[in-house]
C-alpha cells in the first residue's frame, strides 16, 4: 500500500495516454463487427445485415488481392530491413567521430525530415525523380536515357523504400546511440591494451554491447510487416505503379473510403491486425528463446 | 495537394467519430420523436390551422410563424461576408430573405466543404440517425434513404407549391431530373440539374499559330501538325525540350463529364464514348471503355505520346501539376469544355500576349463532333421523414429560383432583395438552399448577352448573374476601345461567355445520350477494381509500355474480373 502511494503520481504520468489509447484504440475495435456485415449506414451496425465470412471469402477472390498483399509485404519488409541496417550503420559511424560540434551537427540535420509529413516531402521526391529532375540531369550529363522512375514499375518499390529510410534514419539512430553511450569505456580501454583495432573493438565489444535493442527494435517493427505507408504511397503512386506500388491501406482507402464500403475495408483492416498480432506474438517467442532479453 | 492533406484528415476524423457515433445511434432516435410530437401538438393548438393549411399548399404563402429548419450546409473553401458586418451562416443576406419571404430560419447541423468531405458527413450523420430537416445527397445514398424508410416523400410538395418557373427549369432538360429522383410514382427529391457542358474544344495558344504560321485545325493531321510544331518549334522560348504538347489528366484522360484535360473527342470521333453506359445496335446497354471502337482513338494518342506530343509525363501529373503548365507558357493545346477561360485566366493575367483559341474538333463525316450528355443531376435535396414542413423546402427553392433564374431580382427593391443580390454578387457567404440553372444555361447566357450587347435586348430582360457577366463583357470592350489593357475577369467572362459560348452556341454537335447512371447491386464492391484494371491498361496504353493489342486483354480481364456480371446487371436494370 505504501509502494501504491509513493507510486501514485507515477501512474498518473500515464493516465493521458492510457485514455488516448482507450479512446483511439479499444473503443474503435467494437468496429469490427461490421467486418461480419453487410453494414449499411442508414441502419447502423444494431440493424445492418449479418454476412459471417463473405467479405472476407470476397477479399480473396478479388483478382488483385494477391498483388496488393505482395506489394504491401515487398514494400514493409524493404522498409523494415533497412530500416534496421541503416540507422545501425549511422549509428556506429557516428560513434566514430570524435569531433563533438560535427558530431551533434550532423545528427540535427538527418533528424529533420523526420518531422515534415509525406504530402510535403512528396513534392519534393516527385521533383527530384521527375523527367526533368535532377537524378535525369545527371544521367543525361552521363549520356545515359531519362527514366521516368515514379511511372516505372521497375523503380516505383525502390524509391519507396530508399525516400522512406532517407526520411527516418536520423531519428531512428537516435536509440542505437543512446544504447552506445551505455558501452562501458572500460571495455574498450582493455581491448585497445590487448591490442584489438578499431575494427575489431567495434565487431566484439560494440555490436555485441547494442545487440539487444537491436533485436527489440526488429521485433517491435515486424507487426508493421503489413503496414508499407499510406501516407507516402498516396502522394507518390499513380495508375502506372498500381502494379508495384497498390498496397493494402490505398485499397481500403479507394474502396472504403470512395466507394464507401465499410464493411470489406473493415475486414481487410482485421486481417491486416491479426496478422500483425502473430507476427508481433512469434517475433516475441524467438527473441525469448534466443536470447535472454524478453519484451513481455 | 490540399486536396490530398484534407483527405487524410478525413481518414482520420471519420474513423474515430464514425465508430463512436455507431451505437449512440438509436437511442437518440426515440428522442427526436417523441420531441415532434410534442411540436406537433403544440403548433396545432396554438395557430388557427387555416393560415398553416395555406402555408402548406400555397407556392409563396408565409408560415404564420417562424418555421425553423436544420440544415446539413454544403460550404466551399473560403467563405466570406461583407467587412464589417457580424452575419454568420445562419444570419445573412440570404437567410433573412428566406426569412422575409416565407417566416423559415435553418439551423445549421453541420458544414462541411462540397464534394466527398460533404459526402462524409452525410454518411455519419446517417449512421448516427440523426439526419438534418434538408441535406444533399448523392443518388447512391437518396437510394438507401429511400429503401429504409428515412425521408420524406415529397409529390405533394411539388404539385402545390413548385413555382411555374421551377417547372420550367425542369422541362429544360424534359424532365429527366424529376424522372431520376422518382421511385414507385413518389418524388423523394428536389434534383439539383446538371447544366448541359456543351463541346468539348481544343483550345489552342493563337499568338503561337501566328508566329508559326499554322492554319486553323480541322482533322486529326492538322492536331498532330500543329502539336508537333509547338513542341519542335518551341514558339513560347520556353527552351528546347521545355514545351509540352498536349496534356491529359492521368487519373482519366477521358470520359468525365464537364472535365478538363481529356481527350474525348479523338474517342468520340471513332465512335466511342468512354466511360459511359451506352446502347449498342442492338439496344443493349454496353460499358464504352470495352468497346472495340476504343482502339483506333487510344492508337492515336499512344501515337502522339511516342512523337512526344503527348506531354511526356503524364503518368504523374495532378491537375494542378497541368495547370501549372498551361498557367507558366509551357504547353499551349488542352481540350477542355467553353469555360476553359475560367481556368486559362492566370495564364493571360501572366502573360497578355497568350490568345488562347477554340476549335471544335475533329469532327466526324458528317461535319459534327460528337459528345455525350452527362448525369441529368448533380445531387439531391431531401427532406428528413417525419419533419413538419416538407413543403418548406420546394417554397425556399422557389425563392431562389426567383431572385437567380427569375426576374425578381429586378422588380423586388427592397433593401433585403438588395442585400440578397450583393451576397449573390460578390459570392459572400453559403445560400442554404440555392437552386439550379436550366439545362442549356451557357447557350442561353450567350443569346442573352450576346443580343444586349448588340443592343437587341434589355439588360433587365435576362438573370441576374448574366447582367453581371454582360456588364463585365462591356466593360472588356470598353477597355478595348479606350486601348488600355481590360481586366483579367473581364478577359474571363468575355471570352467565356461571347467568344468560347458563340462557338458551342453555333456549332452543331451529336449527343449521345448515356442510358445509366446509377449503380447496380455489385457495383459497389466490384466498380473500384475494374476502375482501376481501366485506368492501369489505359494509361500502360498511352504511355506506350504496352502496345495497342493489350487493349483485348484488358477487355478479357475487365470481363472476368465482374465486368460481365455488371454488364447484365445494368441491362436488367434499364428493362
Amino acid at each position: 500500500m505504501r509502494r501504491w502511494k509513493k507510486q501514485i503520481y507515477y501512474h498518473a504520468l500515464m493516465l493521458p495516454g492510457m485514455i488516448f489509447l482507450i479512446i483511439f484504440s479499444f473503443v474503435p475495435m467494437f468496429g469490427i463487427i461490421m467486418a461480419f456485415q453487410n453494414y449499411i449506414p442508414a441502419k447502423g451496425i444494431l440493424k445492418s445485415k449479418w454476412v459471417n465470412w463473405d467479405n472476407f471469402k470476397f477479399i480473396f477472390t478479388i483478382p488483385d488481392s494477391k498483388q496488393i498483399f505482395l506489394n504491401t509485404i515487398i514494400i514493409a519488409f524493404g522498409k523494415m530491413l533497412l530500416g534496421i541496417i541503416v540507422p545501425v550503420c549511422f549509428a556506429l559511424l557516428l560513434n566514430e567521430i570524435s569531433r563533438k560540434v560535427f558530431k551533434k551537427t550532423v545528427q540535427t540535420i538527418v533528424y529533420l525530415p523526420h518531422f515534415l509529413s509525406w504530402v510535403v516531402l512528396a513534392a519534393v521526391v516527385q521533383y527530384i525523380f521527375a523527367y526533368d529532375g535532377p537524378i535525369n540531369s545527371l544521367r543525361s550529363l552521363l549520356s545515359f536515357d531519362p527514366i521516368m522512375f515514379m511511372g516505372s514499375n521497375k523503380w516505383f518499390r525502390p524509391i519507396m523504400i530508399f525516400t522512406e529510410s532517407w526520411k527516418e534514419f536520423g531519428y531512428g539512430s537516435i536509440i542505437y546511440l543512446a544504447a552506445l553511450t551505455g558501452i562501458d569505456p572500460g571495455l574498450y580501454e582493455a581491448a585497445a591494451i590487448d591490442g584489438a583495432n578499431r575494427w575489431r573493438r567495434l565487431l566484439h565489444i560494440t555490436l555485441p554491447g547494442i545487440l539487444p535493442i537491436i533485436l527489440i527494435m526488429t521485433t517491435m517493427s515486424l507487426p508493421n510487416i503489413l503496414n508499407a505507408g499510406f501516407d507516402q504511397i498516396f502522394n507518390l503512386y499513380n495508375p502506372l505503379v498500381y502494379e508495384s506500388g497498390d498496397i493494402i491501406d490505398t485499397y481500403i482507402y479507394r474502396v472504403g473510403m470512395l466507394q464507401r464500403q465499410y464493411s470489406l475495408a473493415t475486414a481487410v483492416g482485421l486481417i491486416k491486425s491479426v496478422i500483425g498480432a502473430l507476427l508481433i506474438a512469434i517475433a516475441n517467442k524467438l527473441v525469448t528463446t534466443h536470447s535472454d532479453r524478453t519484451m513481455f | 495537394m490540399l486536396r490530398k492533406i484534407i483527405h487524410q484528415c478525413l481518414l482520420m476524423t471519420i474513423t474515430i467519430c464514425f465508430t463512436m457515433n455507431l451505437f449512440t445511434g438509436c437511442s437518440l432516435k426515440k428522442d427526436n420523436a417523441t420531441q415532434e410530437t410534442g411540436v406537433r401538438n403544440e403548433t396545432l393548438e396554438s395557430n388557427s390551422t387555416d393560415s398553416w393549411e395555406l402555408a402548406r399548399t400555397t407556392p409563396y404563402e408565409p408560415y404564420p410563424e417562424e418555421v425553423t429548419y436544420s440544415i446539413g450546409l454544403q460550404v466551399n473553401a473560403s467563405v466570406t461576408y461583407p467587412s464589417g458586418s457580424d452575419d454568420n451562416a445562419e444570419n445573412n443576406g440570404y437567410t433573412r430573405l428566406y426569412k422575409n419571404k416565407l417566416n423559415i430560419q435553418n439551423k445549421d447541423v453541420f458544414e462541411a466543404v462540397d464534394g466527398d468531405d460533404y459526402d462524409q458527413k452525410v454518411s455519419m450523420a446517417i449512421t448516427s440517425q440523426e439526419i438534418p430537416d434538408i441535406m444533399n445527397v448523392d443518388y447512391k445514398t437518396l437510394k438507401e434513404l429511400i429503401a429504409n424508410d428515412m425521408i420524406e416523400d415529397l409529390t405533394e410538395c411539388y404539385n402545390n407549391c413548385a413555382s411555374d418557373l421551377m417547372r420550367d427549369i425542369y422541362a429544360s432538360n424534359d424532365n429527366k431530373s424529376l424522372d431520376m429522383a422518382t421511385f414507385d410514382g413518389k418524388l423523394y427529391a428536389i434534383p439539383i440539374t446538371s447544366i448541359s457542358a456543351g463541346q468539348e474544344m481544343l483550345w489552342l495558344r493563337g499568338d503561337w499559330m501566328d508566329q508559326l504560321n499554322l492554319d486553323e485545325p480541322k482533322t486529326i493531321d492538322d492536331i498532330e501538325h500543329i502539336l508537333q510544331e509547338f513542341v519542335d518549334k518551341d514558339p513560347g522560348n520556353n527552351g528546347a525540350g521545355k514545351t509540352v504538347g498536349l496534356v491529359l489528366n492521368p487519373d482519366i484522360y477521358y470520359g468525365g463529364y464537364a472535365q478538363a484535360y481529356q481527350a474525348n473527342n479523338i474517342f468520340t470521333y471513332y465512335g466511342a464514348c468512354p466511360k459511359q453506359w451506352i446502347e449498342d445496335k442492338d439496344g443493349n446497354a454496353v460499358y464504352g471503355s470495352v468497346q472495340p471502337q476504343m482502339k483506333q482513338g487510344l492508337q492515336v494518342l499512344a501515337d502522339w505520346y511516342k512523337k512526344g506530343l503527348i506531354d511526356q509525363q503524364v503518368a504523374i501529373r495532378a491537375t494542378d501539376d497541368i495547370t501549372a503548365l498551361v498557367t507558366s507558357g509551357q504547353c499551349g493545346a488542352l481540350f477542355c469544355g467553353w469555360w476553359a477561360p475560367y481556368t486559362l485566366e492566370a495564364s493571360y493575367t501572366l502573360n497578355n500576349e497568350a490568345d488562347w483559341r477554340a476549335y471544335i474538333v475533329p469532327a466526324g463525316a458528317d461535319g459534327k463532333v460528337t459528345m455525350f450528355a452527362g448525369d441529368p443531376n448533380q445531387h439531391y435535396k431531401v427532406v428528413r421523414k417525419g419533419y413538419e414542413h416538407p413543403e418548406l423546402l420546394v417554397k425556399a427553392v422557389n425563392i431562389s429560383l426567383d431572385y437567380n433564374q427569375g426576374t425578381s431580382c429586378y422588380t423586388d427593391t427592397s433593401d433585403i432583395a438588395k442585400e440578397y443580390l450583393e451576397y449573390v454578387n460578390h459570392a459572400y457567404g453559403v445560400d442554404p438552399i440555392g437552386g439550379f440553372d436550366y439545362y442549356e444555361a451557357a447557350s442561353l447566357a450567350y443569346e442573352h448577352i450576346s443580343e444586349a450587347i448588340e443592343g437587341k435586348r434589355d439588360s433587365k430582360n435576362m438573370i441576374m448573374y448574366e447582367n453581371t457577366l454582360f456588364q463585365s463583357c462591356q466593360k472588356y470592350q470598353e477597355a478595348l476601345d479606350k486601348g488600355e489593357k481590360p481586366e483579367s475577369t473581364d478577359w474571363l467572362n468575355y471570352n467565356a461567355r461571347l467568344v468560347s459560348s458563340k462557338l458551342m452556341h453555333d456549332t452543331p454537335v451529336n449527343v449521345i445520350q448515356p442510358v445509366f447512371f446509377d449503380q447496380t447491386d455489385s457495383m459497389p464492391l466490384k466498380w473500384s477494381s475494374l476502375e482501376k484494371l481501366e485506368k492501369e491498361a489505359m494509361l500502360k496504353i498511352l504511355t506506350n509500355e504496352k502496345n495497342i493489342d493489350y487493349f483485348d486483354t484488358f477487355v478479357d480481364e475487365w470481363m472476368k474480373a465482374g465486368g460481365e456480371q455488371i454488364t447484365k446487371e445494368v441491362n436488367e436494370a434499364i428493362k
